[in-house]
C-alpha cells in the first residue's frame, strides 16, 4: 500500500463528517503500513488566503497531503456528487497519484461515483467496507466479501458514516493544487423538478404511530409502514427493520439495528417526540 | 429509441418498466439458466430478452460482469439508453457506463424521451432535479420492491461470450479481483446518547436543515 487517497466531499465549504471519519481510518492504515495519505478535494477553486479552514481541518484529521483538484464545474458545492460533475477531478487525482486504496465516505453521491472510479482504475470494489490491518497487511471486507493478503491491484471502497472515528493530530499537511481538465459527455442539469420527501419515517401500526407522524412532519418527510426506498436521503425507523445500502443515512430510534448508521436507544415514541421538539426548537 | 434493461432480481423490473417507456426494450440478464431468470426475462415486458452466461463469467467481479455486458450491448448494436437497477452494491451500472464511455446518472425515479433526448428525474440533496442527455446514456433507476414479473411468453435468447464478441481471457482475469465470501460481519450503528447530538450529526451530514 503506497498511496491512500480519500475523496473529500465538501458542502458549504465544510468536509462531510463521514469523509473525516474515512480519512481517520486511512490515517491509521497509512501509519501502520507506511503509506502516504492524501485528502483529495474536488472543488470549484482553490481556497484563497484566510479561507484555509478546510485545509487545516484535513491536516488535523490525518492527511499527509491535501490535494485540491479545481474544476469550474464544481463551483456550486450544494450539488450532489455525481460522475458527470466530480469524475474528471477524481480521475485527475488518481492519474497523478495512482492509489493502492481509494476511499469514499458512503454518501449517496459516492454510491454513484465510487464504482465508476473503480472501473476506471480496473480496481476491486468494496462498498460499505471495513478496513483492518492483520499481520501488517490490509484486510478489506464489505457487502460483497473480503479481500486480504498481498493485494497486487488497487482497491476502491466506501466507508459508512459512524463506522470509524476521525483521527486527531496537529501535523501540518502539504498542499498541492491541480487543475482538472477535459470534459466527458454528460447530462445537462435542467433545474428543480419538484419536491421529494426529506425523510421517510418507518413505523409499525403500534403506539409509536402518532409520534412517527409528528416526526415525519417535522422532517418534511413521510411516514410509511413499508419502505418506499431511495426516495429520501434519510430513513428513520421506529421499529421496522432497516435494509442496508438503501438510504444515504439510516437511523434507528428505540432498538439499535445492524443496518442503521446511527441509533439512539430507548423508548422509540418518546425519542421521536424529542426529535420533533428539537427540530421545532431549531425552526424558532 | 432502443433501450436495454439490465435485470438481476425482481426489484430490477423498475428498470424494465422504464426501458419500455423510453423505447423498444431489450432485457438482458447475466445469469446461468434457471427458472427464476427465465420468469424474470420473459415477464419483463421487453420485446426481446437475452440471457448471457458463459463458464468464463462464473466468479468474475462487478467489472467482469460490466465487461461482458459492454460486449453484449455493442453486439446488440444501436443501443441508445441502458437502464439498470440502483439496488444491491449498485456497482455494475456505473462500471458499464465507464466501459462504454457513456454518461450515467443514479437515483433516477423517472425518465422519458423528448426530441431525441433522454430526460431523467432524479432525487438530489435538494429535492427532485431534471437532467437530459443526448444518447447514448445510462440510467440507474431506484428499485421498486413492489414489482413482480408478469406471466410472459417471450422467447429468451441464450448468449455466450461468443455472441457478445468477447473471449474468456478478456474477462477471466477479473476472477482474482472478486472478494471472497466471509462469515457475515455484524455492523454496529454509531450510538448517540440523546437526540440532540444525533440531530447535530444529521445536520452535519446535510440531510436535515
Amino acid at each position: 500500500v503506497a498511496n491512500v487517497l480519500v475523496v473529500i466531499e465538501v458542502a458549504n465549504g465544510q468536509a462531510r463528517p463521514v469523509c473525516l471519519e474515512t480519512l481517520g481510518q486511512a490515517r491509521r492504515i497509512g501509519t501502520e503500513l507506511g503509506a502516504t495519505v492524501y485528502a483529495v478535494v474536488p472543488l470549484g477553486r482553490a481556497p484563497a488566503f484566510a479561507e484555509d479552514d478546510l485545509i487545516a481541518v484535513l491536516s488535523k484529521h490525518g492527511a499527509d497531503k491535501v490535494v485540491l483538484v479545481t474544476d469550474e464545474a464544481l463551483a456550486d458545492d450544494q450539488k450532489s456528487m455525481r460522475w458527470g460533475t466530480h469524475g474528471v477531478a477524481i480521475g485527475a487525482a488518481s492519474d497523478l497519484l495512482p492509489p493502492s486504496l481509494l476511499l469514499f465516505g458512503a454518501t449517496a453521491g459516492a454510491r454513484e461515483v465510487a464504482a465508476r472510479a473503480a472501473a476506471r482504475l480496473g480496481a476491486a470494489y468494496l462498498p460499505e467496507a471495513w478496513l483492518d490491518i492483520d499481520a501488517h497487511k490490509l484486510v478489506a471486507s464489505g457487502l460483497c466479501g473480503k479481500l486480504e493478503g498481498d493485494l497486487e491491484f488497487p482497491v476502491v471502497a466506501t466507508i459508512p458514516p459512524g463506522r470509524y472515528t476521525p483521527a486527531e493530530g496537529d501535523d501540518e499537511a502539504e498542499v498541492e493544487v491541480i487543475a482538472a481538465s477535459g470534459r466527458a459527455p454528460d447530462f445537462e442539469e435542467l433545474g428543480s423538478d419538484g419536491e421529494a420527501p426529506s425523510a421517510i419515517v418507518l413505523s409499525s401500526d403500534g403506539p409509536e404511530r402518532s409520534a412517527a407522524a409528528a416526526l415525519a412532519l417535522s422532517l418534511a418527510g413521510e411516514v410509511m409502514v413499508k419502505e418506499k426506498l431511495a426516495e429520501a436521503p434519510l430513513v428513520v425507523s421506529l421499529g421496522p427493520p432497516l435494509e442496508s445500502a438503501v438510504a444515504e443515512v439510516r437511523v434507528a430510534l428505540g432498538q439499535p439495528q445492524a443496518a442503521a448508521h446511527y441509533a439512539v436507544e430507548g423508548d422509540a415514541a418518546e425519542l421521536a417526540r424529542e426529535l420533533s421538539a428539537a427540530l421545532a426548537e431549531a425552526v424558532k | 429509441m432502443r433501450a436495454v434493461a439490465l435485470l438481476k432480481r425482481p426489484s430490477d423490473l423498475a428498470a424494465a418498466k422504464l426501458a419500455a417507456r423510453l423505447g423498444d426494450a431489450i432485457a438482458i440478464s447475466v445469469a446461468p439458466d434457471g427458472e427464476e431468470v427465465r420468469a424474470l426475462l420473459s415477464g419483463s415486458g421487453a420485446q426481446k430478452a437475452i440471457r448471457l452466461w458463459d463458464d468464463a463469467i462464473d466468479g468474475v467481479d462487478y467489472l467482469g460482469v460490466a465487461l461482458a455486458l459492454a460486449g453484449a450491448i455493442r453486439a446488440v448494436g444501436d443501443v441508445d439508453v441502458v437502464v439498470c437497477g440502483d439496488g444491491g452494491t449498485a456497482a455494475v451500472g456505473p462500471a458499464l457506463a465507464e466501459r462504454l464511455g457513456w454518461p450515467h446518472v443514479g437515483r433516477v425515479l423517472d425518465g422519458w424521451v423528448e426530441e431525441g433526448k433522454v430526460f431523467a428525474r432524479r432525487r438530489a440533496q435538494t429535492g427532485l432535479r431534471k437532467l437530459s442527455a443526448a444518447p447514448p446514456a445510462l440510467l440507474c433507476v431506484a428499485e421498486d420492491p413492489s414489482l413482480t414479473a408478469a406471466k410472459g411468453e417471450l422467447a429468451i435468447e441464450s448468449w455466450t461470450l461468443e455472441e457478445a464478441k468477447l473471449t474468456a481471457a478478456e474477462l477471466g482475469y477479473r476472477k482474482s479481483f472478486r472478494p471472497q465470501p466471509e462469515a457475515e460481519r455484524k455492523a454496529e450503528p454509531h450510538k448517540f446518547s440523546d437526540v440532540k447530538t444525533l440531530l447535530e450529526r444529521l445536520r452535519a451530514d446535510g440531510v436535515v436543515k
